[in-house]
Order: structure tokens, then sequence, then C-alpha cells
């Protein structure tokens, strides 16, 4: 069973991401700010990452950087933002950086996360 | 321009009020996202089945929760172009899958007007070049607005059509059409024609605007033709991508 980090600090978006992924059979593991984000990505060593921009203590652009080039961090784990911010400037920053996709919050469905979930994860 | 003070000592800069309508606009997308999100998985059954009732009343909500979101990348667009930081990320892109979709987003919203939407496109058409988010905003707010303006009982018609160099997207409505005296002004700011409050008291004036922006931006070019009491057509066009599909 895949396991996905999903790093937001919005508890109803938390929730709700979290519960459509558990049901589709991924195993779930959460982080409400970027300091604890980067942390589990060590600890918990997932398959795959969403993470949110704008977050307590560090943000998401910091969580990328350090996974670049941090060197007890696996290297490849994919990244799907997810964000309020839609600028182009800040979607470019985020695959400059590292993430495989993003998705604007007020622009995507859960099915169409879930179908993006699987893509990266097989690929 | 309306100034206001940021109540921070440690920033001195005066917040515009675009700035100011930047702030809140975000600061409700996560609310709204989580709202939509939500709906989402109790109408997909993911909860439990629902009644008959319990879905009408949930999509309801949905579909209300989507115009607030649609208002909000309004606002977000608008302050955006009024600090002159508009900024595209233009690509090759598909016109005809985006107006299907969009066309898809906006049936139920049709069908609760009394709209019918009718649509003609070639089946295989070139790419254009433009900023995907930002076309589906000035498809949404073109369509939005003949579902608006049209009666009950009728039906605008949607037809995307391309020569060498552009491809052409044109809506026409049999709704209330636009006076002689507001034509001049339809695509001002906050500007409303003369008969449309009548219909739809609650418009900001603000998706035509937006629409003109991200059209010529985007090197196309937008306008109209209109009678009043009889509807009008509106079209946009775009440059067509060398690249291939």
């Amino acid at each position: 069973m895949a396991k996905i980090l999903l790093i937001e600090d919005d508890p109803s978006i938390n929730k709700v991401v979290s519960t459509k992924l558990a049901r589709e059979g991924f195993e779930m593991a959460m982080a409400s700010d970027g300091e604890e984000g980067f942390r589990k990505i060590k600890d918990e060593n997932p398959d795959l990452i969403i993470l949110d921009i704008m977050l307590p203590k560090r943000d998401g652009f910091w969580v990328l950087e350090e996974m670049k080039i941090s060197a007890d961090i696996k290297k490849g784990i994919p990244v799907i933002v997810l964000s309020n911010l839609g600028q182009p400037k800040d979607i470019d920053l985020a695959v400059k950086l590292g993430a495989k996709d993003y998705l604007v919050k007020t622009d995507f469905s859960l099915a169409a996360l879930v179908d993006k979930v699987r893509e990266h994860l097989t690929k | 321009m309306i100034k206001m003070q940021k109540t921070s000592q440690s920033t001195q800069h005066p917040l515009s009020v675009w700035d100011f309508i930047s702030i809140v606009s975000h600061q409700l997308r996560n609310p709204l996202a989580s709202t939509r999100l939500s709906l989402e998985m109790i109408l997909g059954g993911d909860l439990g089945p629902l009644t008959s009732d319990q879905e009408e009343y949930l999509r309801m909500l949905y579909n209300d929760n989507e115009r607030m979101i649609q208002l909000v990348k309004d606002f977000l667009t608008l302050s955006a172009i009024e600090r002159g930081d508009i900024k595209l990320n233009p690509q090759p892109l598909d016109l005809k899958g985006l107006t299907e979709e969009v066309i898809q987003e906006l049936t139920a919203f049709a069908a609760a007007h009394n709209t019918k939407i009718s649509y003609t496109a070639p089946e295989k058409l070139p790419l254009v070049i433009g900023d995907k988010l930002k076309l589906i905003q000035v498809i949404t707010n073109i369509i939005d607005n003949a579902i608006k303006y049209t009666r009950p009982g009728g039906t605008i018609t949607i037809t995307l059509s391309a020569d060498t160099k552009e491809i052409k997207f044109e809506i026409k409505d049999k709704g209330i059409g636009i006076p002689e005296k507001d034509k001049n002004e339809i695509f001002t700011k906050f500007y409303r024609a003369s008969n449309a409050g009548a219909v739809h008291p609650e418009g900001t004036g603000i998706g035509l605007y937006i629409a003109k922006a991200i059209v010529e931006k985007s090197e196309g070019q937008i306008d109209f033709t209109s009678k009043e009491n009889e509807g009008s057509t509106f079209w946009f066009t775009l440059p067509i991508s060398s690249a291939k599909r």
C-alpha cells in the first residue's frame, strides 16, 4: 500500500483530502506545518507528498528546497503542490524546485487529485 | 485611488484597495475549497447514500459555492489587472476541450435558468496560445452572462471556428440585448447596461472587463453585436499556436 504524506495546515482540507485518499486505499501520514512536514518526510518515508505552500513555521517552497539539498532524504519522491497561490511565478518556482504537479485549491476536484496521485505513483 | 494604511508598524507601505481585495479573496479560497471538496465527497456517495431531496439541496449548495469561487477568481484577477500585475502563462491549448469543460460545468446552472446550450465545433481544431486557467475564466464569464441574460426557455448557441491565423469563439443569445446608449461602455469596469439590473440585480459588472483584459493580453480580440430585446452575440479570437496537436 502506497504511503502519502499530506502537509497541509487547513484542518478542513486536511480532513477531506486524507479521508478520501484513505478510502481509495492509501496509507496516510499528516503534518500541519513546514518543519513537521520536513521531519515526517524523513521519518515516514512516504511514496508521494501532497504539499501546501502557505504553511506555518516554514513554507512549502522551503520544504521543496530542503528536499533537494538534504542528504538524508530519498530523492525522487513525487510532490504534488496544493495551494491557494495560482500566479505563474508561484507555479514556476515550485516546478523549478522539483514539484511534479501543481493544483490550485479552488480549481481541482477530489477525483482529479486521486487520478494525479495514481499517475505519479506509477511513473 | 482609495488608500488604506496597514496597521502593522513594521510596514509603512500604504495598502491599496486592490491589495486589500486580493488579500481577502486569497483568504476566502481555503474555506471555499474545503466546502467544494466536502460536498463532492458527500454527493459522490463516499459518506453513505442520500435521499433525492438531500441530493437536490446539496447540489444547490455545490452550485452556489461554485459561483462564490468564480466571484473570488474574478476579484483576484481584477485586483491583479488594477495593480498592473496580471501575469499569463501562455502555452499551446485545446480551446475546444476547454470550451466543452466549461459547458459541462455550467450545464446545471443553465438548467436552473431553464436555458439550453447548443454547441457546434469542427471535429478538429488547431491549438491556440493562451493561459489555461485565465481562459477558463473568460469562457465561464461569457457563457455565464449569456445564461443570466437569456429569458427562461431560451437557447444560447456557442460556435467555434478557425481560419489560418486564429480560432474564433462565438456565443449568441436571444436575451435582453444591450441598449444602444450602453454599447460603448459594456467592457468598462463595474459598468452594467441600463436594462441589466431588472433581470439580474446582483451582477458585479466585472466579467466582461476581465474577459477583455485577458483576451487582449493573449493577443486576441473581443467584441460583440447586440440589439435591445432581441439578443447579443459576443465573440473573441485567439492566435493559433505553431505547436502541432
